[in-house]
């Protein structure tokens, strides 16, 4: 059924493409900024967690987006780090508060990573964007509410920046 | 041996000291935690982003002293019983759906972070290359969004949190104090409420000495220290509209930004580097640490020795002196303690061979009887639980003092 859909989504692409690419409505805007690459293209399948073909906790069109951006290796492990661990907070048994408030302490670790790695400014808008990529469902938003609804009351400290970041 | 003479003409009473301002926690560190209470439609990772801002904002030290950075959290809807996000949500799905009928958009909710505010809207200005009127399409958005969020900043004012809510910040609250951290408080949005409680929950057990409040586009009306809120703040201003008499006045002006079109986000709005913001609120939360004093304890011992007091009257009593950040004595407190008489042995001798270091300080000397120092280093001062744990002797009057439970209660309550 997903690859129909992908065929179809192509086909519309192509088509819309081929027709000279007067864009009239959204969801020909969206197709043509996905096409051309200037908006990636995102999974939004049924699925919580989505594709992870090589398990390493990051969803594989946010790996590819990550690979895509113009920054160091050791920044990118940042910006990964950060994915996987929001990938975790959708994951996470939301009954287990333990589990919760650990989930929760890697998503700070990885956000402090964040800010070791770069300037402030681009700190947050990585966090931002990968939040918006990474919860970009309905389904998957409601598992992110879960989360942070369990989290409500709580208080947590801000980790050292310098051993913030997993390598 | 001592007569009993001697004794009608001493009569020992102790004077605690206090420098700094007492306080009911045992320590005080020379650090300070920064709690930072997240608004409206915060995640988690938000409030963690939103604090690590305020910490470039402050940074680590201040006045030479370490600053910790803590966020209380609390999500949108929970403490009213609401699923306030996920209306916000369904408002996005409906009103995307009416602009884009193909269901698109309403599909990839990395748009919904967009319009909320929490992530600058990147995607949808690439949509708006492709399709020149998208604007104004996203316009309707925008506006029913921004409706459902002042609606339910409306609900949750006028059904605040229960005392469930507030149990797990009072208790780190309590722990921080205990800890002896000066506690700087800074709200956001609906934040203001949960910090309004923390503070009063805090504030007689450290008093303001240790604990300042900064509110930022505070939906609350009452404060608990200066405040910022822009001109530009769609969501206060809407609730203004709405008839919210007691939301507070506007007192910061600066420009509108495309990429922050709510005008309420704490980091696009207030701590935007490009706008005035940021250094209004930078401002106004280290002038409140400025006032933010460490209340450690310090006990100084005084006797007097009295000419015309007899052996029956002999009292302990117990002065507790409170002192300002300059040390300079405000008041004084006191509670009555009883002196302990040694008896003397079998052979008439004073069983005790101790003797006290006493110096004179005639600034203490009063009715008549002469100050003196009743210490074991010359005068110099000390915790109330150093003091509690000595016993001060004296062979030549035989006499012994030791604090007694009953003041140490007293004077611990003092603190």
């Amino acid at each position: 059924m997903k690859k129909i859909l992908t065929v179809l989504l192509i086909s519309v692409s192509v088509t819309f493409l081929l027709s000279g690419c007067r864009v009239t409505t959204i969801e020909q805007a969206i197709i043509a900024a996905e096409s051309n690459g200037s908006i990636p293209r995102l999974n939004h399948d049924n699925t919580i967690a989505g594709p992870d073909k090589d398990n390493n906790g990051i969803r594989d069109d946010i790996d590819a987006y990550i690979a895509t951006l113009p920054y160091t290796e050791i920044q990118k492990k940042a910006v990964q780090q950060d994915a996987r661990a929001l990938t975790a907070t959708l994951t996470v048994d939301k009954m287990d508060k333990t589990a919760v408030i650990a989930a929760n302490e890697k998503l700070t670790r990885s956000i402090g990573c964040l800010h070791f790695q770069f300037d402030s400014d681009t700190a947050s808008k990585m966090f931002a964007d990968n939040q918006k990529m990474t919860v970009n469902t309905k389904n998957r938003f409601l598992e992110y509410e879960k989360f942070n609804s369990a989290l409500s009351g709580s208080t947590w400290t801000l980790p050292d920046r310098e051993t913030s970041c997993d390598n | 041996m001592i007569t009993k003479k001697l004794f009608q003409f001493i009569l020992i009473a102790i004077v605690a000291l206090f420098f700094q301002v007492p306080t009911q926690a045992a320590t005080c560190n020379k650090s300070y935690t920064l709690g930072f209470f997240n608004g409206v439609w915060n995640t988690s990772g938000e409030a963690s982003e939103s604090t690590y801002k305020l910490q470039d904002l402050i940074g680590n030290t201040y006045n030479n002293e370490p600053v910790k950075y803590e966020p209380f959290y609390n999500h949108t809807g929970d403490s009213v019983g609401s699923n306030g996000f996920q209306d916000v949500a369904e408002t996005f799905i409906q009103r995307a759906n009416e602009i884009d009928k193909s269901g698109q958009m309403g599909n990839r909710f990395e748009y919904f972070w967009e319009f909320m505010g929490s992530s600058e809207p990147t995607f949808l200005d690439k949509l708006s290359g492709f399709l020149p009127n998208a604007a104004s399409l996203f316009d309707s958005v925008y506006t029913a969004i921004t409706t459902k969020l002042v609606s339910i900043v409306s609900l949750f004012l006028s059904n605040p949190p229960t005392e469930t809510d507030y149990a797990a910040h009072n208790a780190r609250l309590d722990a921080l104090a205990t800890d002896g951290e000066k506690l700087m408080l800074v709200g956001h949005s609906q934040g203001n409420l949960f910090m309004n409680h923390a503070y009063d929950h805090i504030l007689p057990v450290v008093t303001k000495d240790r604990v300042a409040a900064a509110h930022i586009a505070p939906a609350s009306p009452t404060l608990r220290g200066d405040y910022v809120l822009a001109d530009i703040d769609l969501v206060i201003n809407a609730m203004r509209v709405q008839g919210a008499s007691s939301v507070l006045a506007n007192n910061l002006s600066i420009p509108f930004s495309s990429t922050d079109v709510t005008g309420h986000t704490l980091i696009g709005t207030y701590l935007d580097g490009t706008r005035a913001g940021r250094a209004t609120i930078k401002t106004m939360i280290e002038s409140a640490m400025e006032k933010l004093r460490c209340t450690a304890k310090y006990f100084r011992w005084i006797g007097y020795m009295c000419p015309s007091t007899s052996d029956t009257d002999l009292e302990v009593y117990i002065y507790g002196s409170q002192a300002n950040a300059n040390g300079v004595i405000q008041t004084e407190l006191v509670a009555s303690d009883s002196k302990i008489r040694i008896p003397l042995n079998a052979q008439g001798q004073c069983p005790i061979q101790g003797w006290d270091y006493r110096t004179n300080v005639s600034s203490y000397d009063k009715n008549g009887c002469m100050a003196y120092t009743f210490d074991d280093t010359s005068g110099g001062y000390h915790t109330l639980d150093y003091i509690a744990g000595q016993t001060y002797e004296n062979g030549a009057t035989c006499t012994q003092y030791k604090l007694s439970a009953g003041v140490y209660n007293t004077l611990k309550a003092l603190e």
